[in-house]
């Protein structure tokens, strides 16, 4: 104490301090510290997190925070990559469907193109067939994924033409990847016909006779009228996929599809055609034929088959295409084919982990069987090798997406462990040891009740504890 | 526990009054759970299950000696009950007690924290240790010097 303060209590008398109190001072900021560590324990097992706040752990927490980020996107991922597995389940079924359209029609070609047949028998097998095509393009058309159609070329390449009026893509095989090709027009396709001279079809056959087109034989009797007769070839020549109609008072045939197939019509009789403005002869179409200009590979062959054709290259390269109405000689048409078409699947948690699905154009076009025709028995055999072109597409196309299911199942297995993983080390920086934490908060507990702790616990016998010395 | 040990905490317990009690048995618990802990890692089943049941056996005498008017007793309790129910699995599955033996000790030493005025030790006509010495109607320790030189003739 100091002179003044002396002097001061010698004037005042015994002065009672009463301001500070050290001892319980102390003892109130070991109770205040206790008491925070108890209400800390007591978040955290409450909680179930080591860290409830940035002060408890800060790096911790930004790691943990990272993580979490990252937990939740491989979450999202394995989502993703079942939809994709979802989508690719819904194509393969309906391609399975596709085959057994294709198996059948592939039957009937076979048993069309059998000698014993006649030309009605195969145009009532065309009729099937052209009904399975017309299933074919529906199920394309139809099968869709979340409103995504997945057969009709929606999930291949966008193709875009320099002049969409003169060609159209068909199909890209897997191979193709984004490019710009450039190609010529140096033939026109043409169809095979026949035409006469002017015909009177009110007159009648003044004699009988026959006549054939393409080896189908049309007779006719004397005092028939021409009508019925051109009525005749008309219903016949349709089986063999020949159009015969009257253009300017002549009659003309003309076959129904593009390409170098041969018309011949022939008389049976002497005589028998001129009754009609026809003679014997023969007219072969011609196929498109395209100059490949730039963005081809070197050896790449064009295939034509009547107006459309498939650029075929090193590698499996393969486009299909056709040409349209618009097309005239010497056209060059660019074709620049965009990444944008294929399902771009997210299958983990950053940028960059994607994985492209494509599958190709399964209509009837895209296959290559727009105007399959097996009402002549050539036909017919002709028929079978596109359809057996097909067939082997479909397939290669099944165990492409048999392929993406494989990898997208293993990806969800990876993301599956990763997951786990990253679980793990997340809990392991943001939970707390609920033995180690419940342990802790006993012994600030005991420190703070203190007697109370004690008077509940202590309360041994001796000679119990000395029974458990044995 | 070897004997000298038993001897030891028999001599201890003699004394003791209720916190060192508390304590003691504490400590008698945490010795048994670090017996059963080593006997496990040589491989000695019979004994590790042995140890185990002897610390069960102390947790059921601690759960007894509980004091349920106060509500601190209501926590303990809990807290015996599970790691009771882990010495049972651990009886069955070869699992470390590193947990039990963490928690038993950090709670001997939160009581041995707990401010306490000794009292007189529970046993009755024990016999009363002083460092180590013993004093008894048949033990009295004398010094008999014979021959003093005083420093003083007389």
């Amino acid at each position: 104490m100091d002179k003044s303060r002396r002097e001061a209590t010698k004037r005042k008398g015994i002065i009672m301090k009463i301001n500070h109190n050290m001892p319980a001072l102390r003892a109130l900021r070991q109770l205040n510290k206790s008491e925070t560590l108890l209400t800390d324990s007591l978040f955290k097992l409450s909680s179930g997190n080591r860290i409830n706040r940035s002060s408890d752990d800060a790096a911790g927490l930004a790691i943990a925070h990272k993580l979490r980020l990252q937990l939740n996107g491989l979450s999202q991922s394995g989502n993703n990559a079942w939809d994709g597995i979802s989508l690719i389940q819904t194509g393969e079924g309906a391609l399975n469907e596709v085959h057994a359209i294709l198996q059948r029609m592939r039957e009937l070609s076979v048993q069309a193109a059998n000698g014993t047949y006649i030309e009605e028998d195969r145009a009532n097998i065309n009729m099937e067939i052209e009904q399975l095509r017309d299933e074919l393009n529906r199920l394309s058309k139809s099968i869709d994924f979340n409103g995504v159609k997945i057969l009709d070329g929606e999930l291949d390449l966008m193709g875009i033409f320099s002049d969409k009026t003169k060609m159209e893509l068909l199909s890209i095989h897997e191979s193709v990847e984004p490019n710009k090709f450039k190609m010529k027009i140096t033939e026109i396709p043409t169809k095979s016909k026949i035409s006469g001279g002017a015909v009177d079809l009110t007159q009648t056959m003044n004699q009988d006779g026959s006549f054939s087109v393409n080896g189908v034989t049309i007779s006719y009797q004397n005092g028939d009228l021409k009508r019925d007769v051109f009525a005749k070839l008309q219903k016949q020549a349709d089986f063999i996929g020949v159009t015969v109609e009257m253009d300017a008072g002549a009659i003309s045939l003309t076959k129904r599809f593009y390409g170098d197939k041969e018309l011949k019509i022939s008389n049976g009789l002497a005589g028998s055609l001129e009754q009609l403005g026809l003679a014997d002869g023969t007219n072969t179409g011609k196929n498109v034929k395209i100059d490949l200009l730039e963005g081809f590979a070197p050896g790449s062959t064009v295939k034509p088959s009547g107006d459309a054709f498939t650029i075929e290259g090193p590698n499996g390269f393969e486009l299909r295409l056709k040409l349209k109405a618009g097309a005239a000689l010497n056209d060059e048409v660019s074709l620049e084919l965009l990444k944008e078409g294929p399902a771009m699947l997210q299958i983990g948690a950053n940028y960059g982990h994607t994985m492209q699905v494509r599958i190709p154009n399964v209509s009837a076009e895209g296959l290559g069987m727009k105007d399959i025709f097996v009402g002549a028995q050539e036909d017919a055999l002709d028929a079978l090798a596109r359809i057996e072109d097909a067939i082997s597409l479909v397939s290669k196309i099944r165990s492409k997406l048999g392929a993406y299911q494989n990898r997208l199942e293993y990806t969800v297995a990876n993301i599956d462990t990763s997951s786990l993983n990253m679980t793990e080390a997340h809990s392991r920086i943001m939970h707390i040891d609920m033995a180690q934490e419940m342990t802790e908060y006993t012994k600030q507990n005991v420190i703070q009740q203190a007697a109370t702790a004690l008077l509940a616990q202590a309360n041994q016998k001796p000679q119990e504890i000395l029974q458990l010395l044995r | 526990m070897d004997a000298a040990q038993k001897k030891i905490f028999q001599s201890r317990i003699a004394q003791a009054d209720r916190k060192e009690l508390l304590l003691i048995h504490l400590e008698m618990l945490v010795i048994t759970l670090k017996e059963a802990e080593e006997a496990g890692f040589h491989q000695h089943v019979t004994q590790r299950e042995n140890k185990i049941h002897l610390a069960l056996e102390m947790i059921k005498k601690l759960v007894e000696s509980l004091d349920f008017k106060y509500d601190f007793s209501a926590d303990l309790l809990v807290i015996y009950q599970r790691f009771n129910q882990s010495l049972i699995t651990a009886l069955r599955k070869d699992t470390s007690l590193a947990e039990e033996i963490s928690f038993f000790d950090t709670l001997r030493n939160a009581f041995a924290q707990v401010p306490y005025e000794k009292e007189t030790g529970l046993m009755q006509n024990s016999e009363t240790i002083y460092a180590g010495l013993t004093y008894d109607k048949h033990n009295q320790l004398t010094e008999t010097v014979e021959n003093i030189k005083r420093g003083l003739q007389a």
